[in-house]
């Protein structure tokens, strides 16, 4: 779902902050996001520590239950799709750490068997219910109950591989319609094919690698609407890849998330869902939703898609500095 | 001798057909697999068009002899050895059972899956395996499989649900909704998933998670 409307008090995950002591070996990506700089070949552990800020059992449960900090737990709840693994650890106060400023400290291990593991896993704290209380509205009082949990990290176990369009290979070669100047090749990493019995002008001028500011301005003016055109197809192919095999809105379905894809088309959705939807956070689920209706996938494709690719290969910079140089 | 690839298989690695398996470089799994009993099966019914009719059996066929090779568990989490197994030990039957014409073929994710959970539920054999597996440990676990592969939307909903990668939350959805149509089963489905956001599933045991949606 893009965002999870709740209609009870839960817990903010700006109080739970989690945060792992990441072997060495582990780079850091963003704020919630690390990769192994190459798959480890021993088990492995990571500790892991839970900062909970206790301001939030003013909010979380009714004025009339008493000691609630002593009806829930705390768990690191952890999920790799692509290697079909999920559970739990829980978490132990670490008692030695006192703060002044109300937070609690917890910790926990968690052991990776690296050949049971691909792709990435996902870690989330979570502050679980462990007994039932008396039902009141606006309250979750369920035993179970997730009254809060903290922000995602993920960490990949096979590296990270980043794409950004520059990585795609350009040679010239023979393309399936004579009449056509390129095609696409979906490979990994994609390949764009420039006809080579293309008029021998448009090849002169697509391989200048000269000095000429005019001739280099022309030659990405003229390309950029093919890179424009190939990001499109990417984007394309990944949506489609992401889109379940039975077409259906209902939500029993999942549609996959662009993790679970192969490279690059995996980074390719992740591309196009930050620059569709903008906030990093919750781009991936909007774009997850979209595509589970029809309705919302049509407009996506046929009508957001054809505007954000030119967004994404600059087309109005690439104009801007050719028309400023040539259009006088 | 079963076998892993070295490297997990794209679709662009197969769009020119089957015929550069060999040039895929592969590794043991230290166990040989014996699928004579899938493969008498599947040549027993290879010419009934009613492809789903058999899912039941095929699973049950694959469970067993995955199971009777004593095949480390680790191999059931990777998807290069789910790939190697259709590609080498039951390629007719994924040819059949998704009616992909050899020549030009289509639906190579049923050869291959992809990432993630919905990936093991498309690669041709993990499908068939998982659902087994978690199944048949159960006291009416044969009833209970059967129940599962009897209608295609239920066996896609559950299998694709990122929930069902827990064994425990797998056997209460197929528990909870033996016997129901796809309409009911659908919603227990969206049922559970809803509650995943505010209820932690994965502590529960078996009976609890029925009783949330029974």
């Amino acid at each position: 779902m893009a965002q999870i409307l709740r209609f009870y008090k839960h817990a903010d995950s700006n109080n739970f902050l989690l945060n792992f002591k990441a072997p060495i070996d582990v780079n850091r990506i963003n704020d919630d996001t690390f990769t192994f700089a190459s798959k480890p070949i021993k088990k492995i552990s990571i500790k892991i520590d839970l900062v909970v800020n206790t301001k939030i059992f003013e909010s979380i449960a009714p004025e009339i239950e008493m000691d609630v900090e002593n009806s829930v737990d705390y768990y690191l709840s952890y999920v790799s799709d692509a290697s079909r693994q999920r559970g739990f650890v829980k978490f132990k106060e670490n008692l030695s750490k006192v703060d002044l400023s109300g937070k609690r400290h917890f910790e926990c291990e968690l052991e990776i068997d690296p050949s049971m593991y691909f792709g990435s896993i996902d870690l989330k704290g979570l502050l679980v219910r462990n007994k039932d209380f008396k039902k009141r509205k606006g309250f979750l009082t369920s035993k179970y109950s997730i009254l809060g949990s903290s922000t995602t990290k993920k960490i990949y176990i096979d590296p990270f591989k980043k794409f950004d369009g520059s990585d795609m290979e350009v040679e010239f070669g023979k393309v399936s319609r004579s009449g056509a100047l390129y095609q696409l090749q979906h490979s990994n990493p994609p390949k764009l094919i420039i006809n080579k019995d293309a008029p021998e002008k448009i090849k002169e001028m697509l391989k200048y690698k000269g000095t000429s500011k005019t001739k280099n301005i022309i030659r990405d003016a003229l390309f950029r609407p093919i890179v424009v055109d190939a990001w499109e197809q990417l984007a394309r192919k990944a949506l489609e890849k992401m889109t379940p095999i039975e077409d259906s809105s209902d939500f029993g379905v999942e549609v996959l998330d662009p993790e679970n894809l192969e490279f690059p088309y995996d980074r390719i959705a992740n591309i196009i869902a930050k620059s569709v939807y903008g906030d990093p956070k919750s781009a991936v689920d909007n774009l997850k939703h979209d595509i589970g209706i029809q309705k919302k996938r049509l407009e996506l494709i046929n009508e957001k898609l054809p505007m954000v690719v030119q967004e994404i290969a600059e087309l109005t910079e690439v104009y801007n500095k050719a028309s400023k140089n040539t259009w006088k | 001798m079963s076998k892993y690839y070295k490297k997990k298989i794209s679709e662009f690695d197969l769009e020119q057909g089957f015929n550069n398996l060999d040039s895929f470089e592969i590794l043991d799994t230290g166990v040989e697999i014996d699928f004579d009993e899938f493969t008498s099966y599947f040549q027993s019914v290879a010419n009934d068009d009613s492809v789903t009719a058999h899912d039941f059996n095929f699973s049950m066929l694959i469970y067993e002899a995955i199971s009777k090779s004593k095949l480390d568990k680790k191999f059931t989490h990777d998807l290069r050895f789910w790939q190697w197994i259709c590609l080498n030990k039951i390629k007719e039957y994924c040819l059949w059972r998704w009616k992909i014409d050899e020549e030009m073929p289509k639906k190579l994710n049923r050869f291959l899956g992809s990432g993630g959970v919905t990936g093991f539920s498309i690669n041709s054999a993990s499908r068939l395996y998982f659902p087994a597996d978690g199944l048949l440990k159960e006291h009416d676990g044969e009833s209970l499989l059967k129940d599962f592969w009897s209608l295609t939307q239920k066996e896609l909903s559950i299998s694709q649900s990122r929930l069902s990668i827990n064994p425990k939350i797998f056997v209460a959805l197929v528990k909870a909704t033996k016997g129901l149509n796809t309409s009911e089963t659908n919603k227990a489905i969206v049922k559970l998933n809803l509650l995943d956001s505010n209820t932690f599933l994965d502590l529960m045991d078996e009976s609890e998670i029925i009783s949330l949606i029974s």
